[in-house]
């Protein structure tokens, strides 16, 4: 069930809202977390009920792990726990892609039959990895069983996050358990970031899929305007999609009394690569950075220290090795394919570059062009990112990059002949209408991604004026006109 | 990589922190009173707005044009010219016929038969009088299902009128809805659109381009060429039987055809040799010429059918096997509907019968 279909937004939240509320009110906190428990399960068995029991049946192995492992501290059974999760998310997502290399390598031949992956399970198999990591180091406390499940399973981050750490929600499930209220009066600003969220996806990121989607078809036939026009749509549409999933997460989250933490901060704005990936999926980037990153730099760090090597070996063992692996790692989080490995390779050179950049010591770049650059990088990225295969990446890169004979498409050929410039046939700008109605949306949409205001980074700020009761009304009105024709969010697919 | 400061830790807002009873009620306030008079606000100026532009003739796409221009026309064409993109992709650059012979008001599969009808009549109610209607079309017009999405795009939102709307509410029932719905909840289509074709005025007359084709075109050559065999196994494993809505339809261009007394004939526009043998040899094609042939004789009319593909070779389409690749070959089409237009004026030949039992024949036998 889509957050934007329906019979989520007029069955099964209200029905889910009442009773939290009536429960909250007369049954109690520990009741209130059991009946969240319930309420998330029927949503995500409203997709599997098979798949239902095997998130229920990882959740309780994890947890079973996780008590022993906060006495005992022992990191080879962290390990184990560990390696079983990654077992887990390795058969239902690798488990093809690693054969399908394996046959073209080797020969041989495997019977590889379609998996169905199970809905959010990189998701939240990580946030479950971040809890054993935590208990082991001790840095986190092995909270009650219902309210284990329901950190893990909380409906409204459970199938594409944001990835919450336990720390940020242990707090709150305590408090909810003991009767109070986490968030008080959370429920008006997550209604209002929530339809935000909701605006993002319908109005804003729906309306560039069919650009989108007829570019990305037929790649090798685009002109040099349409290609670059797609990718930059693509990268709008996808930074719509999920900025508005997470606010809508987050937005759930308060109506339900509890905050979770935010995932994007104006990424598009970002002046460098680094930036970009502070403002970009904000909680992967954590997750990547602390349970990776850090853990291999630091290793680097000490063993450099120890051998006193030059700055430039001292570069590449603590910072470009560490990059290159945190960063293949985090493509192929995304998705079992070379393009996505190829999408980590690009930003892990990036940001690899960029860091050498500030170690050497060179003149800070004007904004413009340190911006240019970024998206230049982004751009290429998302490229690999959207297509189904290298081939597909790869034309279109070659129609962005080498561009023919500049040419009008047959529309324009009045205005051609007056300028004196040839005709052509565009693949995807074939009518007028069809151009200016999407060229008109990215000339509308690439400003408002920078310039829309982000509540989701402190959403409990949110006023409860005339001028939100305007702006909501407004979005609602034509969230809700465009409701009805839902597709699904990018990211279900990570 | 660093880890983003602002995001370790929850942030409460200071005001919920201080006075959570106060925030609370704020937000109570919020949605007993602010909220609701701020949606119906919203929702009376856009109701307004709308209304004041309800009267703006749109002009968003050529559908819209057409339907405004074959009412406004005043040059008195001798033949209007119907038909898909097929057809409209050529004769959107190359005149049909003699200057002011031949009107061109084909558009799109996704404006269908049904749009092809109304334009039609409009023309016809305005006091239009040809002698000769055209219906140049793919076979899949007949075929497939209209696309449910751009339905109302391209249909439900220009058609307007009495007659119209019941048509497409008969014969159309699950793609139309005209219960009434506010405003607000359509506002680019009734605030975005009208105002958009404020701005985009075209003429009110039916747009011929000026351009003839060249008599003898230099023919396009694509080496490379070869159609994708996915597209064409779907094709030709499609449906090819005839909608009961196309069926009507095809009753009332008929019945306008004694109503205003003019020679009506379909021509099937170019399609692919190879996959034309194919549905021949499948029989899609024999059917589909018996079918429509019989609507045509159940409505005493002559029941000749004009096939492109049996008088010309066209051998290079587009990837989804529809449309005509090579300004050559289109030319070629642009001179064979004016060809057979000219012949019929004259009546000194007589248009292709298409039999559906020589039919069977496979065309590509013949090049």
């Amino acid at each position: 069930m889509l957050f934007t279909d329906p019979k989520f937004l007029f069955a099964f939240l209200p029905i889910a809202l009442v009773l939290f509320y009536t429960s909250r009110r007369f049954a109690g906190g520990k009741f209130t977390i059991w009946l969240l428990v319930a309420t998330s399960s029927v949503f995500y068995a409203i997709w599997s009920v098979h798949y239902l029991a095997l998130l229920i049946g990882q959740v309780l192995m994890n947890f079973a792990f996780a008590r022993p492992l906060s006495k005992s501290h022992n990191r080879g059974v962290m390990w184990l726990a560990i390696g079983l999760n990654l077992l887990l998310l390795g058969y239902f997502k690798y488990k093809n892609f690693f054969l399908e290399n394996v046959e073209f390598l080797t020969g041989w031949r495997f019977h590889l039959a379609a998996i169905f992956v199970p809905l959010g399970i990189s998701f939240h198999t990580f946030q479950q990895i971040t809890f054993l990591t935590d208990v082991t180091d001790d840095e986190d406390d092995v909270p009650p069983l219902p309210q284990y499940i329901l950190f893990v399973m909380f409906f409204p981050q459970l199938i594409a996050g944001p990835i919450v750490l336990h720390p940020q929600m242990g707090g709150q499930l305590e408090s909810m358990a003991e009767g109070k209220h986490p968030n008080p009066g959370s429920f008006g600003p997550g209604f209002a970031l929530f339809c935000l969220g909701l605006f993002k996806k319908v109005c804003l990121a729906d309306n560039l899929a069919p650009f989108v989607d007829s570019s990305f078809a037929w790649p090798q036939h685009l002109q040099s305007a349409e290609a670059w026009l797609a990718a930059i749509g693509y990268s709008l549409q996808l930074f719509f999609d999920f900025s508005g999933y997470s606010d809508m997460a987050i937005g759930l989250g308060l109506m339900f009394g509890l905050l979770l933490p935010f995932n994007f901060n104006n990424p598009l704005a970002a002046t460098s690569i680094k930036e970009y990936w502070n403002r970009w999926h904000i909680t992967m980037t954590r997750f990547f950075t602390m349970y990776v990153y850090s853990p291999l730099a630091l290793a680097a760090h000490r063993r450099e220290a120890e051998h006193a090597s030059p700055p430039v070996s001292s570069f590449v063992m603590c910072i470009a090795i560490p990059t290159m692996v945190t960063f293949l790692a985090a493509g192929l989080w995304h998705g079992a394919g070379w393009t996505f490995v190829i999408f980590g390779f690009i930003h892990a050179v990036a940001l690899t570059m960029n860091h050498a950049w500030g170690a050497a010591k060179m003149p800070k770049l004007p904004v413009i062009f340190a911006w240019l650059l970024t998206m230049l990088t982004m751009l290429i990225g998302m490229v690999f990112f959207r297509s189904t295969s290298l081939a597909q990446a790869q034309a279109m890169l070659h129609s962005m990059f080498v561009p023919g004979q500049l040419a009008l498409p047959l529309w324009a050929e009045g205005f051609a002949h007056r300028v004196g410039l040839p005709v052509r046939f565009y693949e995807v700008f074939q009518a007028a209408n069809f151009t200016a109605h999407y060229v008109g949306l990215l000339l509308l949409l690439a400003p408002l991604a920078v310039l829309l205001p982000n509540p989701s980074v402190a959403p409990l700020k949110i006023r409860s004026n005339f001028r939100t009761a305007f702006a909501l009304a407004f979005i609602g009105w034509l969230t809700f006109g465009w409701i009805g024709e839902p597709r699904t969010f990018l990211y279900f697919q990570f | 990589m660093a880890i983003p400061s602002t995001n370790t830790e929850p942030t409460t807002g200071d005001k919920a922190a201080a006075e959570p009873e106060n925030f609370m009620r704020a937000w109570l306030n919020f949605f007993c009173l602010k909220l609701p008079l701020a949606a119906l606000t919203v929702g009376i100026i856009v109701e307004v707005l709308a209304w004041s532009l309800s009267g703006v003739t749109l002009h968003r796409h050529n559908v819209d044009d057409l339907a405004n221009a074959v009412e406004h026309d005043p040059h008195s064409y001798k033949v209007p010219l119907l038909g898909d993109s097929v057809t409209h992709n050529v004769t959107n650059k190359y005149r049909i016929g003699a200057p002011n012979e031949v009107a061109d008001i084909t558009t799109h599969a996704l404006a269908g038969l049904p749009g092809s009808y109304f334009l039609l009549r409009r023309y016809l109610e305005s006091g239009h009088r040809p002698q000769l209607v055209v219906l140049a079309l793919s076979r899949h017009v007949l075929t497939e299902t209209m696309d449910h999405s751009s339905f109302d795009y391209y249909l439900t939102s220009v058609f307007r009128e009495p007659y119209e709307r019941s048509f497409l509410q008969a014969n159309y029932r699950d793609y139309v809805n005209y219960s009434w719905r506010p405003a607000a909840l359509s506002m680019t289509t009734k605030i975005g659109e009208p105002l958009f074709s404020l701005l985009r005025h075209p003429g009110d007359q039916i747009w011929v381009s000026p351009e003839p084709p060249a008599e003898h075109p230099i023919l396009d050559q694509i080496p490379d060429y070869s159609p994708d065999p996915a597209v064409f196994k779907h094709i030709v494993t499609s449906s090819w039987k005839m909608r009961p809505e196309a069926r009507a339809l095809l009753e009332g261009f008929c019945q306008l055809s004694h109503d205003y007394h003019f020679t009506f004939r379909i021509i099937w526009a170019p399609m692919n040799p190879d996959l034309h043998a194919a549905l021949v040899s499948s029989g899609a094609i024999p059917h589909l010429n018996e079918q429509v042939s019989s609507i045509l004789r159940n409505a005493k009319l002559d029941a000749t059918i004009y096939d492109s593909s049996d008088e010309q070779h066209y051998p290079y389409f587009d990837r989804g096997l529809l449309h005509i690749r090579g300004l050559g070959w289109e030319q070629t089409y642009a001179n064979e509907l004016t060809h057979y237009i000219h012949q019929f004026e004259s009546d000194s030949g007589h248009p292709r019968v298409v039999d559906p039992a020589t039919a069977a024949m496979p065309v590509g036998v013949r090049y």
